[in-house]
């Protein structure tokens, strides 16, 4: 049952492994980001939902298509209304919360100043996990994009990333 | 899992309590140490020791402890350089700015992977805690 509140199935968690899994097996072309990306990266923080930047080329919004078609992505609607992402969508709209059969996924064109994947893609680092090999925006981003949104969620977070952040380089310095 | 409604924090919290005999105590208790044993397994030499005193005791353990702690982070990529590094890392337990340094470490300690289980397990967590209660509204 979905929440009227958010729009989110508040009964079931977030499956964040199966939603990766999803998108690699369909090839396309993402990075982590947000409180995911920052928990990969080493900060204690909590999110209930997965955060990924998307390539907007052509041949990669028909392969995040499918992926979202197999995980019945539909807008997290307040008013409960079953609309579902297309390529028009995927080619206009700047952000899109979702929600699956594995969870909240919020897909993304662009995020802080108007950064695409291309503009960030060589801030990422790759991730083993399991079997999937992930790209994960690196934390000083995370951080940049949480003071550039400047919402109470993202001020609220940013002591622990920034002590974090200084916490890796302390103890890199010391290996 | 049936749905319940709670008046306070405090009757949600008593739902909780398990009492000995009751096979979900086990089970609570099973998931905690599996986890404590997955993300920081600690070994003491086996064997009977004998103290004179109880500070005695308490040293031995604490050396123990401290074994412990430097076998943790030699396990790890991230670790720090020496001994009393390590005791200063301890040491400071939280930022001036209220943030808990003692959970930084611990989650830096562990691989990608391990950490994405964490978060998995705090957000399973969470949604246990919500399917347990309704909202007032």
């Amino acid at each position: 049952m979905a929440s009227r509140s958010s729009g989110v199935d508040e009964s079931r968690s977030v499956r964040f492994l199966g939603l990766l899994r999803t998108l690699l097996r369909h090839g396309v072309v993402f990075c982590v980001v947000g409180g995911v990306a920052a928990q990969l990266e080493g900060a204690p923080v909590l999110t209930l939902d997965l955060d990924v930047l998307y390539d907007k080329s052509v041949d990669n919004l028909g392969r995040l298509l499918a992926a979202l078609r197999e995980l019945k992505a539909r807008y997290r609607d307040r008013a409960g209304r079953h609309v579902e992402p297309d390529m028009a969508k995927l080619e206009t709209m700047r952000m899109h919360l979702l929600t699956t059969d594995l969870g909240a996924l919020d897909v993304m064109a662009a995020i802080g100043d108007a950064l695409t994947y291309q503009d960030l893609v060589d801030r990422t680092v790759e991730y083993q996990l399991a079997e999937a090999r992930v790209l994960v925006l690196e934390l000083r981003a995370v951080i940049e994009t949480k003071e550039y949104a400047d919402r109470e969620k993202d001020r609220a977070v940013l002591p622990v990333l920034r002590q974090t952040l200084a916490m890796k380089a302390r103890l890199s310095g010391q290996e | 899992m049936p749905v319940r409604k709670f008046r306070s924090l405090e009757g949600m919290e008593d739902s909780l309590w398990r009492e000995p005999g009751d096979p979900g105590l086990l089970r609570a208790i099973d998931r905690v140490w599996r986890f404590a044993a997955e993300t920081c397994p600690r070994r003491f030499p086996p064997g009977v020791y004998r103290h004179r005193s109880i500070e005695e005791a308490k040293g031995q353990r604490e050396a123990w402890d401290l074994a412990n702690f430097r076998a943790f982070w030699e396990g790890r990529t991230a670790k720090p350089a020496d001994p009393e590094a390590s005791r200063q890392l301890s040491l400071h337990e939280e930022s001036p700015d209220g943030v808990d340094l003692t959970l930084i470490r611990w989650t830096l300690g562990l691989t990608p992977l391990e950490r994405l289980e964490v978060l998995q397990d705090w957000v399973d967590g969470l949604t246990e805690l919500r399917r347990g209660r309704v909202p007032e509204r």
